[in-house]
């Protein structure tokens, strides 16, 4: 493959064009010079270096700067030498925030100043941004863009640009700030690479499809992987029609669309079978174990997290040994074996540990604090889930706050802080919502709905069952809605529907048994038993 | 010869005129508009039995501070018995307009007050009011650590320094607003009772009749946490407490918004600088605006004893900069300026070499408008008027705010238009 310029500026020109502005202008001048490519961006201080004298440039990093930092001040140092003909200010995008949400303070006091920076720097001031951070500039500082004198833009091939979409972080450690600014970067160049070249698109594309998922903007994602899933057709890219049926199976996953979700990662694994691609046959059945999971069908689930433990194992794939160990021992949980899942979830930790992957680390953090709560261990349990927690908000993955978020909650409730439980559901229930992810709002919904019973507030609480109740039956989630129809009969025993009551408990206990929970099967049997029981005696 | 560093800085598109700058054109009259310097000059002129506080509003690089500096010097050198102190607040330098509060401006604009009537030894007498003032502030100072500044009581450019502070310290700003807000009305007292009657004895006495501040750059201030709201309709009070005349720049965003009866019942009409109409459906009236707007070029040009002819292949290339630029100056000037620099100082600038230059400067324009800012822009275009959906809006007043959509009045007529440079890029070519 020829790889086409995306841009089609004459970078030479660009540079000279610069040059010829910090000769020419007298006192202070902002010029923007923009580019995709980092390097480019670092290049232009060696480059007007060599036009015009070492000494004449001097350069300002705000990349390690906090909000707090005095750029005038910074400015003004730089600008002082008598030899200096122009300051070139590198690293501003890192006073920006990827996501939108927050405007830099830094950045707003560099851009509303403008008199108070020309007061600083009575010498041309050239700003090098990452294109992504230039789109954030014109909205955080609307009259730095408007005074502007100059704009150089510098282009880079469809190559160096797939390099660099290779390059970008977006799993593993990057957390919440770093997957923002690769977002960021994707989206613009995704836009660039439209009918450019369309395999350094798809990977673009593919990369953002990830990132937009992580970071839990779900419609994006799967339009991201729709398209991914178009292009790898026509261009017959069978690995990457794999990759977006993965990504796209996950996001049905997520959204509770259990049916949607298994049939892409069939697709997925017919296709990486055919094609032998092992890689991607793991992850494949690492996405129908989960869903075998979720339907209550351990064994199948047990089946398939072992397929994918073993080819990981082959692969020497050290990510997706910890999925299919952190897999396997959600299942030894369910099936109330506490020791062996504990074995796996350590194991699992460990790997992720050694890895460097968060994302696994807090997965094995959760499940530990799961068993911890079993056993009774409310302090070291909280101390997991507050772990997990925090990984999952440095990460900036909504869906694992979440779920941290609900252990939390329940550790709260079993120690009787009432309270403090409903705020982390709610906190959970509200993220849930947003995200669009069913089964964290059945679970949040399922932790009021007990709060509400355990106040006394039977109407609340069956009216939070019902909805919990409602989801499960939707998703096919058969433990949810055990759980939801045992709080319904408890709400009716307490209301003397004593027929209700034993309905529902019943159809829980079913559940329970067919599902093998024994510990929740015993527990249901015992609240039935309690019906038959003559009240105690006054 | 061509001089280029000289035209270069006459071509800076960042640096306003000053009021004696000969290189200015008064072209408001010439295109049928009322002139907006009369407009303002009037609104001070004809208010005799109150003060006037009025906003005036325009595009960024509209040339609004270079009107504003010519109402300035009109006023002040009027005859004898007629003319006006004006006092020229250049917010920009005294408030942190990305955290700008009504008591901080109120603060500015009589600061500013204060140390231009002591620069033209006016003297400022104090009263009891204003010496309590200062008293309760100083006090407020001691008791903050770190504050860094020291208040004399007798010295009236205290009211000053205490504004600089507010900018200096903006991690101590909102306890010293807190503190300072209980007692505003006892400054605005102290301004209007003791120290305006007597200043404006003494300026009686020079040929002056009356003050005006012209409040500029105002129209910088973020547009976040509801801040134009904040300062010009919950601070209204405070914007027209004092007893003098005073203009404020208000941003062009939302002096043109839903809130603009509302800041009209309050402030009478905002006074609004459009763009010269180079886009007027009125061919005489497009013929006019486009002959001044080169105008503008040629005498900028002359000004470093060069010509159109040698700095230009053919004057079509002048001709084509100036109906690209949409009337704006700043932007006809960032075209010449990016030519200049992009020539290898070599004159005259081909119209091949022309070309080059406005087809990147499109692109990179249009670079930073995602898809439904790009939509705006082009309903703007087509229809000349704003949308009608809410969200929409919102976009069209951020291109209205970035200078991607341009804001025209002729005689009755108004309408908008996107920055013509917009036409030049793929978006007119492959619209979304």
């Amino acid at each position: 493959m020829t790889p086409r310029a995306v841009a089609t500026s004459d970078n030479e020109l660009e540079w000279r064009a610069l040059t010829t502005m910090a000769q020419l202008a007298a006192g202070f001048t902002l010029g923007f010079v923009v580019s995709d490519l980092p390097a480019l961006l670092d290049e232009t201080v060696a480059r007007l270096r060599a036009a015009l004298g070492e000494d004449a440039v001097a350069n300002v990093s705000l990349a390690a700067c906090d909000d707090d930092v005095d750029l005038l001040a910074l400015l003004a140092e730089a600008a002082r030498g008598d030899g200096v003909r122009v300051v070139a200010v590198s690293g501003a995008s890192a006073l920006l925030d990827p996501h939108g949400e927050h405007p830099s303070r830094a950045f707003a006091r560099l851009n509303f100043n403008r008199t108070s920076l020309a007061g600083a720097c009575a010498k041309p001031l050239v700003l090098l941004l990452e294109t992504w951070a230039l789109r954030e500039l014109v909205r955080a500082a609307p009259d730095l863009w408007s005074v502007r004198s100059g704009m150089y833009g510098l282009g880079a091939s469809a190559e160096a640009i797939g390099e660099l979409v290779a390059r970008l972080p977006v799993d593993g450690a990057a957390d919440r700030r770093v997957r923002g600014e690769s977002r960021r970067v994707l989206r613009h160049l995704v836009e660039q690479l439209d009918g450019v070249d369309d395999r350094v698109e798809l990977a673009a594309l593919l990369r953002l499809g990830r990132v937009e998922s992580l970071l839990g903007d779900y419609e994006q994602a799967a339009e991201r992987y729709d398209r991914v899933l178009q292009i790898a057709t026509t261009l017959g890219d069978p690995h990457n029609q794999a990759n977006s049926l993965l990504g796209l199976a996950q996001i049905a996953r997520m959204r509770g669309d259990s049916q949607q979700a298994a049939e892409r990662y069939d697709r997925a694994l017919q296709i990486a079978t055919t094609l032998g691609d092992p890689h991607n046959q793991a992850n494949s059945l690492l996405g129908l174990a989960d869903l075998a999971g979720l339907l209550g069908d351990h064994e199948q689930a047990a089946e398939r997290y072992d397929r994918a433990l073993q080819i990981a194992t082959t692969l020497g794939d050290p990510h997706n040994q910890a999925s299919s160990l952190l897999g396997l021992a959600q299942i030894a949980r369910m099936q109330g074996d506490s020791e062996q899942a504990a074995e796996r979830y350590d194991r699992a930790l460990q790997i992720a540990t050694t890895l460097g992957d968060p994302h696994n680390q807090a997965n094995s953090l959760r499940g530990l604090a799961q068993i911890a709560r079993v056993r009774g261990d409310y302090e070291q349990a909280a101390e997991r889930y507050d772990r997990a927690l925090q990984i999952a908000t440095t990460l900036g993955d909504p869906h694992n706050q979440a779920n941290s978020l609900l252990g939390l909650a329940q550790i709260a409730l079993m120690q009787g802080d009432s309270e403090q439980a409903a705020e982390r559901y709610d906190r959970a229930l509200q993220i849930a919502t947003t995200l669009g992810d069913p089964h964290n709002q059945a679970n949040s919904l399922l932790g009021l709905a007990e709060i509400a019973r355990m106040q006394g507030d039977s109407e609340q609480a069956a009216e939070r069952y019902d909805r919990v109740l409602q989801i499960a039956k939707t998703l096919g989630d058969r433990y949810t809605e055990a759980l939801s129809l045992r709080g319904l009969g408890r709400v009716a025993a307490v209301r003397g529907e004593a027929a209700d009551a034993r309905t529902r408990l019943a159809r829980a206990a079913t559940i329970f048994r067919q599902l093998g929970i024994a510990g929740a099967y015993d527990e249901t049997r015992a609240l039935l038993r309690g019906l038959d029981e003559p009240p105690p005696p006054a | 010869m061509v001089d280029f560093p000289c035209l270069f800085q006459r071509f800076d598109p960042a640096v306003a005129l000053a009021a004696d700058d000969p290189a200015y054109v008064d072209w408001q009259s010439e295109v049928g508009l009322t002139d907006i310097k009369r407009q303002l000059a009037n609104s001070v002129l004809l208010t005799t039995h109150s003060y006037s506080h009025r906003l005036v509003t325009g595009l960024r690089g509209g040339g609004k501070t270079t009107e504003l500096r010519r109402v300035q010097r009109a006023l002040q050198t009027r005859p004898e018995g007629q003319r006006y102190f004006v006092s020229f607040l250049d917010a920009d330098d005294t408030l942190d307009l990305d955290d700008a509060d009504p008591t901080d401006l109120v603060l500015a604009v009589v600061g500013q007050l204060v140390t231009d009537l002591k620069a033209a030894g006016v003297q400022v007498k104090l009263g009891g009011k204003l010496k309590g003032f200062l008293s309760t502030a100083r006090d407020i100072l001691h008791g903050i650590p770190d504050a860094g500044v020291s208040l004399e009581i007798g010295d009236p450019a205290g009211v000053a320094k205490l504004s600089t502070t507010l900018k200096r310290q903006p991690s101590m700003r909102r306890e010293l607003r807190e503190l300072l807000e209980g007692n505003l009305t006892t400054l605005y007292d102290a301004i209007n009772d003791e120290v305006l009657p007597g200043v404006r004895e003494r300026l009686k006495e020079r040929g002056y009749v009356g003050i005006l501040v012209i409040v500029d750059q105002l129209d910088r201030i973020a547009p976040e946490d509801d801040r134009h709201r904040l300062v010009f309709l919950e601070g209204r009070g405070k914007l027209k407490a004092l007893d003098c005349h005073v203009l404020y720049t208000a941003p062009i965003e939302y002096a043109y918004s839903r809130a603009c009866p509302t800041l009209e019942n309050e402030y009478g009409e905002i006074l609004g600088l459009p763009l010269i109409p180079v886009t007027a459906a009125d061919p005489d009236v497009r013929r006019a605006a486009l002959t001044l707007t080169k105008r503008i070029a040629l005498k900028r040009i002359e000004s470093c004893a060069t010509t159109e002819s040698e700095l230009f292949e053919d004057s079509a290339t002048l001709d084509e900069l100036v109906e690209l630029s949409g009337g704006h100056v700043r932007t006809l000037f960032l075209l010449v300026r990016t030519a200049i620099e992009r020539s290898g100082l070599v004159a005259p600038l081909t119209a091949r070499h022309l070309q080059a230059v406005i087809s990147g400067q499109a692109a990179k324009y249009l670079d930073p408008l995602e898809a439904p800012e790009r939509a705006v822009a082009l309903h703007v275009h087509e229809t000349r008027a704003k949308p009608d959906d809410d969200e929409l809006l919102d976009h069209f007043y951020n291109l209205l705010r970035d200078q991607y959509v341009f804001t025209y009045w002729a005689g009755d007529e108004r309408w908008y238009d996107w920055n013509p440079l917009l036409g030049r890029s793929k978006l007119a070519a492959s619209p979304p």
